[in-house]
């Protein structure tokens, strides 16, 4: 004879008492030995593992290791087109964000840690190097002269970048052309780079104490020094990086999912990825936490009846215990009687 | 005092490819345990569950 | 018995307190005979994993953070950190199956179910200012890539993940003081509600309101006292 299939309801008020028999149970030992086995797991995975720890980039490695990657950054960050200056909210007004249809929460909550990229990580920077009337007069002619004109210079030295060699103390070697006075400039901020300065000078330009690294950071992740890094260890986007660790260590597997989107189009090739990314997962992690009252979903334990493998004892128990006739049988939860999980002290049930 | 791992995983991960998806062999192996430590914790037998069956 | 006066804050607050958890509710020392399965020691793993997070967590922050990338014994205790965390979220996953699988936010137990989603959510962001807090390639990586998840949303003009000061914060004291809170409301919950009972099986003939057949008696039925 086929069972009606309980409703949710149903189970609800079959799941709400508990009548049946208990057993002796020590929680607290049990949390004790747990918090020993978990410690000792620990220090198992620690002396057999160690954890990873990759030196931390900095500008003077990169001004060292990539120059010309590094001189093309800061053509970039001069002319207003690197990824930090146009990059939008909330750093400048220069770019429109991510948006997702007609939301567009990044430029709706503004501009916050301002940065105007020309001048913190060229103009400033360079005023800093005391003592050097012709760098100084280099830079006023720059600043002076027409937008069209500094576009002529721009190009030309990005085009002679492309061709550059470095010499063996690392400074960056061009053709001659018609660069007015950004070679000047650019040099001696390479200089400024190597010397370990300039990774100083973004720190502290408005205080002594700091402890924000968005200036440092931003700039370098403008250039190829942390991508270039980056994509060595498995971190980048499109490697699943999001998921990896440095070296061999297990990474962060519980961002399956987030990373999983940024695989397949469209979101791979959109440039509102990140938003679209974040919509959707703010939409699961809701449906998550709502699951008990999600049609479907909250019936999959039903469907996929793992459940009898984990409460056989007690199916078997009932089975042994139940009288022939089905109609009287019993099953699982309870009914009637207090909410009372353990027995109250002394008092003998019923 | 320098503690030194027993096996140095500081080294470039093995990867695993199959079409666009890809792992590293740590990650797969964080996985993989996973299911097998899921499947024993439903599958192995659990204490006092033959007293039980005996003293039926 | 009590020498205030009725309408006492004090004695309210003290007797629905006691009500909606006497001790014996709290810290019972029986459980259900149907927790017979190794699934169920998936939840106090986590609990213990957490504990060694806090504890691994607070020594690195009575040392500062720059302290384990210069000495042996401060790796050493990044290491047991990094682990902790690495079990914490192996633990609780599993745990998550197993209680999906038993589908136990039946009964009046669905905030059980979201309290605990809502501690995976909020450790994963707890565990993300932690890799953005180490001060090495890692987390200039992490940072960069994730600022730009962040800013999409807006998020990021109030949480800069690039400043390390606000990142170390939230990672010691505001997202560690959720995470134990969430953790808490989400064991009390459970104290209060019982551990959900098995679903009914169809064969046997279940329908709601069905008393429950005694199981065959153990040593102890009734816990001991």
């Amino acid at each position: 004879m086929k069972r009606k299939r309980l409703s949710n309801a149903e189970l609800n008020d079959a799941a709400r008492h508990y009548d049946g028999p208990y057993k002796p149970y020590d929680l607290i030992k049990e949390l004790v030995v747990a918090i020993c086995v978990v410690a000792t797991l620990a220090l198992l995975l620690t002396v057999f593992f160690s954890s990873p720890d990759e030196k931390p980039s900095t500008v003077a490695q990169w001004s060292r290791d990539l120059p010309v990657d590094f001189l093309n950054t800061a053509v970039s960050e001069l002319d207003g087109t690197s990824g930090t200056a146009t990059y939008g909210p909330p750093y400048n007004h220069n770019g429109e964000g991510q948006i997702v249809w007609f939301v567009h929460l990044q430029q709706w909550l503004g501009v916050s840690h301002p940065i105007n990229t020309a001048e913190d990580y060229v103009y400033a920077p360079l005023a800093t190097i005391p003592g050097d009337p012709l760098l100084r007069a280099a830079t006023a002619k720059y600043r002076e002269t027409p937008a069209k004109t500094q576009a002529i210079w721009i190009t030309a030295y990005s085009a002679a970048l492309a061709k550059a060699t470095v010499a063996a103390n690392d400074s960056v070697l061009i053709a001659h052309g018609n660069y007015g006075p950004l070679p000047t400039m650019m040099n001696a901020l390479l200089t400024l780079g190597q010397s370990g300065a300039f990774d100083g000078d973004l720190l502290t330009s408005n205080q002594f104490y700091q402890t924000d690294y968005t200036k440092s950071l931003l700039f370098m992740a403008d250039g190829g020094e942390l991508t270039i890094r980056a994509q060595q260890q498995h971190l980048l986007g499109e490697q699943w990086g999001m998921m990896n660790e440095t070296g061999s260590y297990p990474g962060q597997v519980w961002l399956w999912l987030y990373t999983f989107w940024y695989q397949i189009k469209p979101f791979s090739t959109s440039d509102n990825a990140d938003a679209l990314v974040m919509m959707i997962m703010g939409v699961l992690s809701i449906a998550f936490i709502l699951i008990p009252f999600i049609p479907g979903v909250r019936d999959i334990p039903r469907a996929i009846p793992i459940y009898r493998l984990i409460w056989r004892d007690h199916y078997r128990d009932l089975r042994a215990a139940a009288p022939k006739s089905p109609a009287a049988g019993g099953g699982g939860g309870g009914g009637g009687g207090p909410p009372d999980p353990a027995p109250p002290a002394g008092a003998a049930a019923a | 005092m320098a503690f030194a791992a027993i096996i140095n995983l500081n080294h470039p991960a093995s990867y695993v490819h199959w079409g666009f998806f890809q792992m590293s062999a740590a990650n797969l192996v964080v996985i993989v345990l996973m299911i097998v430590v899921f499947a024993a914790a439903i599958a192995l037998p659990f204490p006092g569950s033959k007293r039980r069956r005996d003293g039926s | 018995m009590s020498t205030a006066p009725k309408q006492s804050w004090t004695v309210r607050l003290r007797e629905a307190g006691v009500r909606a958890m006497p001790p014996e509710r709290l810290l019972p020392d029986g459980q259900p005979t149907y927790m017979s399965s190794w699934i169920y020691i998936f939840g106090v793993l986590t609990i213990a994993a957490l504990v060694v997070i806090i504890g691994s967590g607070t020594i690195l922050g009575l040392k500062g953070p720059a302290w384990w990338h210069y000495t042996g014994i401060g790796h050493f205790f990044n290491s047991i950190h990094l682990w902790s965390v690495e079990l914490f979220f192996f633990f609780m996953v599993i745990h998550l199956w197993g209680k999906f699988f038993m589908a136990a936010w039946r009964g009046g137990r669905s905030r059980v179910w979201m309290s605990g989603a809502i501690s995976f959510l909020v450790a994963i962001a707890a565990a993300f200012t932690g890799y953005v807090s180490q001060q090495n390639f890692d987390s200039q990586w992490i940072a960069t890539q994730a600022k730009d998840g962040l800013n999409s949303t807006g998020i990021g003009a109030f949480f800069n993940v690039l400043n390390f000061g606000q990142m170390y914060t939230y990672h010691v004291l505001l997202l560690p003081v959720v995470v134990i809170g969430l953790v808490s409301a989400h064991i009390l919950l459970v104290r209060r509600h019982g551990i959900v009972p098995p679903l009914p099986l169809p064969e046997l003939g279940v329908h709601a309101g069905a008393v429950a057949v005694a199981a065959p008696a153990v040593d102890a039925a009734e816990p001991a006292q």
